[in-house]
């Protein structure tokens, strides 16, 4: 263990003024909300399911990941505001996330059958195809609690809500990815462990089928092809559940079964065994240093963001209150003053701070290439907290190159091999988005704060621009201008823009990993490092430092 | 002559009892021990130990062993060749002293029925007996039956009327020849409400005899004693004088020289007492007599072999103050006192300096089926009684002993009652007073207790589960249900669960009519269990989780909760409709077979502990299905001996 001697970093917040406060009762208020979503995500598809499932003796599905786990760890759970805003029980019909099983790290993914019977809605496709990439990319194991009806073959069920509509344009031709990724884990050497709790026909039954391992359960476990009725209209061959596709057949005569399970808690038992026996050793990319909390209280960061986002942050007080004992080095302090840059530990492991501080000036854009680059040179994962309007535009900054020196920051960017983590705590804008490794920049996890915006522009602007171009086209055809049409015009596609952009919005859609209480952050990146610590990082190769 | 050597024919507390006495005289001291004392707290107190492969009743590998290492005395302790004569005269053949009486004295005296006919002759009272069952109606019902050579309950059995009594007569006599090699029995009168009381002797080689005042030994579960004290609440001192006097009268009748002990029944209504044997050995309760008149007993019997005079008169001898004394012993009391087995997983108490223990245990030591399950004796002495019984009653409050099931906490009852403070402390005490004496603690220190228990395993999973631990426990960005801990105490289930908030762990008993949420903070785990603040009370407890179970003791005595796994082991199944061992032991008889008829009560199987049989009766009508024993089989406490259906 070595010793973070990095320099401390001054506060200049005043958690007393109006204005902090003001952020703050808006914080809280947000957070309260997410809270109260959390509480409908608790009972998926509602008592009277859970209380018809628990009649078979049957665990709500969060019971079982909480059972899986070891006692009293913690659980980075991913994508619980999925499908929210849409007729789609908020949670998505599944759980998905990642927990300690047997001292292991474990990406755990379980259909809820009491949301549609575990049905696959476009939502559990989306958060299933997440966790494969959440373990393949840190090479944990992959436990899948299977218990789905199979397809949602109802098909588009929404059609009336933008949301859903976009992620329901989905072809079954499309299908079938999530069985070829779980086998792509396998041959990585990712072990995949599949516990059936229930029915797993026709698709499902490739859940268990892509698997290294099976743990079925006596009189409850089923899995066949085709079930009963499907196999009379196939075949004119009468069966029933048990010597169709029993567990016990499964276990004694298949051998599609490797474990037989006596109940839901003694599958979990030997899904842990199995986990104990994989023979993973956690070795640290990291020279991880001793560490103390942060100095300031992470209070602080309730009142720094405004709703309209218009308050100047200095990030500064953001980074002080999630990294150990408040110790910031920063780099080229004094150059491009927008981007603020520098290295840090949290929990002891080492990471390099990209936080904006104002929009991207070519400058800022150079230091920052610099920064992404000497961290790949030292496989640094890196942190990007967004609070970005974008690059900055205008004739002068043209002049200067704004265009080449933001591709270059977003080449490097792209071309960073390290582990990215991103916080979009405010706005994320435009190609300032692209450029602090946004959802499309292979991240290993991005996660937002309840003020969050994303989106091409903010909302204000994007209402105006949407008119100007109006007015032209009206210019152009010669036709009269209707300024009060307009007017109303502005305001609304201010709004629709302005809702879309939140947060909420974002992580239904599951363009991001989840909504975090900001006072959460080090909690989150603490857990996010020891996750991606199980897979070998190093930086880019190719080129050395460019003196930019 | 004097003795340099001494080696200690005996194992657990009383040989180190004595190891201490011969290592403050500045003597040389050599234990022996068996294949399972290997590491026996005797072994590592004294000066050489020596290994007797066949156990500590092996006479001649003793003699020879004690001659090897020039030995000068051979101290036999109790129970085992304490008081055999045959072995006695081997040693004394081997001209290696013997620190005891006489053989002769001893014979005379191990034979219950001359004993009885030499007291008759003094003119001291004893109770009418016969070895002829013909003669029972003559002596009158309830009738103890009793086997000649009997002691320590083995071969004893009370019958209430006629039709029990061959039955009684046939066990005792198999008991008898099992335990003694002797299977003869006789019957005497059995008095209800009688007290033992007993008188402890010192006589030297020169004829000069003393008394060392009464030890009362009323308090008996299964016929041994469990509580003696001196002096006895109950003697008036000129009952007192009669009782030492007669005792004084026999031992010098008889030349007695070393320490002995007479016994006498008491007659709590007509203060008669009756002569009933004496004891040729040092008792298991000497302690209470040594600390009330400040005699290091066994110091007294090495001087007296050495050839000394006693070095006191009769009116030195004063009995100062109270003592008690209890057996820890590792039983059940709810299962009717058996024995129980088990490995000791904590062992701290305080060591108070009025309170002596006479301890043959140690953490991790091993309680097996072999030999006697008494672990310690705890003494306290006091001013008054009220005081020593206080004193003891808060060194076992205090005592914290996990991983083996203990009589303890039935003994802090028995100090606790006021029958027993008040001195009623007759035969029939434990029988009198057993609603009180099992009582459990208040659902309300129970609660607390689970509370207690449930923020230990919260902080003792942090030392376990190292994985991410510099996060908070439970926490999440997202939701999962909360952490619990299942307990089950007294045939109850029992569910706790917990959050953390602000630096609070709330706890919260579920699944209950009344749910009870307390609030814990500044919790830290202590080298023998924990610190914390429950709902602003400071609370200090120590832990034991040893198997299944979780054993915790605030000050108040140990309390046992089942802590259920969450997790099943595959190999337990229970065998519905099955009857189970009640304690470790051997299958003596098996009485039905596969396939039999059996009524609810009838007598199955016969298990031997402890050199006592007991019975395994149907617990329902029906037809046995499966029998798992074989006679001779050793079985586990709790063992599946056959199915019945």
């Amino acid at each position: 263990m070595y010793k973070n001697i990095a320099p401390i970093l001054k506060t200049n917040l005043d958690t007393s003024s109006d204005i902090f406060i003001k952020n703050k009762d808006m914080m809280l208020d947000k957070i309260n909300y997410l809270n109260s979503l959390l509480k409908e995500v608790e009972i998926g598809g509602g008592q009277y399911h859970l209380d018809r499932l628990a009649a078979k003796g049957k665990m709500p599905v969060r019971d079982r990941v909480k059972n899986l786990l070891d006692q009293d760890t913690p659980f980075l759970e991913l994508s619980p505001y999925a499908a929210w805003g849409t007729s789609y029980t908020v949670g998505g019909g599944c759980v998905g996330g990642v927990g300690v099983v047997a001292g292991k790290e474990c990406v755990i993914f379980a259909n809820d059958p009491s949301v549609l019977g575990g049905a696959m809605s476009v939502y559990v496709w989306e958060k299933w195809m997440r966790c494969i990439e959440v373990a393949r990319d840190n090479r944990l194991p992959f436990i899948n609690l299977v218990e789905s009806a199979g397809a949602d073959l109802r098909g588009r069920q929404d059609t009336s809500n933008n949301k859903a509509r976009q992620l329901d344009n989905f072809h079954f031709a499309s299908s079938g990815r999530t069985f070829y990724e779980m086998t792509e884990l396998s041959k990585l050497k990712i072990p995949v462990i599949s516990i059936v709790f229930g029915s797993s026909t026709a698709g499902g039954a490739y859940q268990p089928g892509m698997s290294d391992y099976n743990i079925f359960i006596k009189n409850q476990s089923k899995a066949f092809l085709a079930g009963p009725p499907l196999v009379q209209m196939a075949t004119g061959e009468i069966s029933d559940d048990e010597t169709l596709g029993g567990a016990k057949m499964h276990s004694e005569v298949s051998g599609f079964s490797d474990y037989l399970a006596e109940d839901e808690v003694d599958a979990l038992r030997i899904c842990r065994n199995v986990v104990s026996h994989l023979n993973i050793v956690k070795k640290s990319n990291f020279a991880l240093t001793t560490f103390n909390d942060p100095l300031y209280d992470s209070d602080g960061l309730l009142g720094l963001f405004s709703e309209d986002l218009k308050s100047q942050v200095d990030i500064r007080e953001v980074i002080m209150r999630f990294i150990d004992g408040s110790q910031f080095e920063e780099f080229k302090p004094l150059y491009g003053p927008s981007m603020v840059c520098g290295w840090a530990n949290v929990f002891g492991y080492p990471v390099g701070i990209l936080g904006n501080n104002g929009p991207i000036y070519p400058e800022t854009a150079e230091k920052s290439t610099s920064f992404i680059q000497l961290c790949n040179q030292t496989n640094t994962p890196l942190v990007f907290l967004h609070n970005v309007t974008g690059f900055l535009v205008g004739k002068e900054y043209e002049r200067q190159g704004i265009i080449k020196k933001g591709a270059q920051l977003i080449n490097t960017v792209s071309n960073s091999t390290v582990p990215h983590i991103s916080f979009i705590l405010g706005a994320s804008y435009g190609a300032g988005t692209y450029a602090m490794s946004g959802k499309a920049y292979n991240n290993r996890f991005l996660f937002t704060w309840p003020t969050a915006k994303i989106a091409v522009m903010g909302p204000k602007q994007f209402a105006g621009v949407m008119s100007l171009v109006r007015k032209a086209k009206a210019k152009r055809k010669g036709e009269e201008f209707d300024e009060k049409l307009d007017k109303q015009l502005v305001e609304l596609v201010e709004n629709a823009a302005e809702q879309e952009s939140l947060a909420l919005s974002a992580s239904s859609m599951l363009t991001d990993d989840g909504i975090i209480d900001p006072r959460d952050t080090r909690n989150v990146l603490g857990f996010c490092l020891s996750v991606i610590d199980n897979s070998t990082i190093k930086g880019a190769e190719g080129y050395g430092v460019f003196r930019l | 002559m004097k003795i340099q050597k001494i080696l200690v024919a005996n194992r657990g507390e009383i040989a180190l009892r004595i190891i201490k006495t011969i290592r403050e005289l500045g003597l040389d001291s050599v234990a022996i021990y068996s294949d399972a004392d290997f590491d026996g707290i005797h072994v590592h107190n004294a000066d050489e130990a020596v290994f007797i492969p066949n156990g500590y009743l092996d006479q001649d590998q003793i003699i020879q062993k004690a001659k090897e290492m020039n030995v000068d005395a051979i101290h036999p302790g109790y129970g085992f060749l304490s008081e055999n004569a045959d072995f006695c005269r081997k040693v004394i053949s081997a001209k290696i002293k013997w620190i005891g009486p006489d053989p002769e004295t001893i014979e005379l005296m191990g034979d219950k029925i001359n004993s009885k006919e030499l007291c008759l002759k003094e003119g001291i009272p004893t109770l009418l007996k016969t070895t002829n069952a013909k003669d029972a109606t003559k002596i009158g019902y309830p009738i103890l039956v009793k086997a000649s050579a009997g002691g320590g309950g083995k071969g004893m059995r009370i019958v209430e009327n006629k039709k029990d009594l061959d039955e009684a007569i046939d066990a005792a006599k198999r008991e008898a020849k099992s335990s003694f090699g002797d299977e003869r029995i006789f019957l005497e009168k059995y008095i209800r409400k009688s007290r033992h009381i007993e008188v402890q002797i010192l006589g030297d080689n020169y004829g000069n005899v003393v008394h060392l005042y009464e030890r009362e030994c009323s308090i008996q579960r299964r016929h041994q004693k469990i509580i003696e004290e001196s002096p006895s609440p109950r003697l008036t001192s000129s009952l007192r004088s009669e009782i030492t006097k007669s005792a004084v009268t026999l031992a010098s009748k008889i030349g007695y020289k070393s320490a002995g002990t007479v016994e006498y029944l008491f007659d709590e209504d007509t203060n008669e007492f009756w002569f009933l044997e004496v004891n040729t050995r040092l008792q298991v309760e000497h302690p209470v007599t040594e600390l009330v008149t400040s005699v290091d007993l066994v110091k007294e019997q090495i001087k007296i072999v050495e050839g000394k005079k006693l070095s006191f008169k009769q009116k030195d001898i004063k009995q100062n103050g109270s003592a008690i004394e209890v057996r820890l012993y590792a039983e059940n009391p709810k299962n009717n006192f058996l024995p129980e087995i088990g490995q000791i997983a904590a062992l701290s108490y305080p060591d108070s300096k009025s309170v002596r223990w006479d301890i043959g245990i140690k953490k991790n030591d091993v309680i097996t089926p072999n030999f006697d399950p008494m672990l310690a004796k705890i003494i306290a002495y006091g001013e008054t009684r009220k005081q020593a019984t206080s004193l003891l009653r808060k060194e076992l409050e205090n005592t914290h002993l996990a991983g083996i099931r203990t009589n303890k906490e039935f003994l802090i009852k028995c100090l606790e009652n006021s029958s027993f403070k008040r001195g009623k402390t007759t035969s029939d005490f434990i029988e009198r007073e057993s609603k009180k004496l099992f009582v459990e603690r208040s659902k309300k220190d129970v609660d607390i207790l689970m509370k207690i228990a449930t923020l230990w395993t919260h902080e003792k999973t942090k030392e376990e589960n190292t994985r991410l631990a510099f996060l908070p426990r439970n926490w999440t960005n997202g939701t999962l249900p909360k952490s619990y801990v299942e307990y089950e105490y007294e045939e109850e289930l029992f569910c706790y669960e917990y959050t953390a908030e602000n630096q609070k762990i709330l706890i919260n008993r579920k699944l209950f009519e009344r749910i009870s949420t307390s609030t814990a903070s500044n919790i830290k785990l202590t080298p023998e269990g924990i610190a914390l603040q429950l709902d602003e009370r400071f609370i200090t407890a120590k832990v034991t989780e040893n198997k299944d179970n979780i054993t915790l003791n605030d000050g108040f005595g140990d309390i046992v909760f089942k802590k259920l796994p969450k997790f099943s082991d595959p190999n337990e199944l229970i065998i519905e409709g099955s009857l189970t061992a009640p304690m470790p032991g051997k299958i003596l008889k098996i009485n039905i077979k596969k396939g039999s008829q059996v009524s609810q009560g009838e007598a199955l199987i016969i298990l031997e502990a402890m050199k006592m049989e007991h019975t395994i009766k149907a617990n329902t009508e029906g037809t046995v299905t499966e029998v798992f024993v074989n006679v001779g089989d050793q079985v586990e406490n709790g063992a599946d001996l056959m199915k019945v259906e």
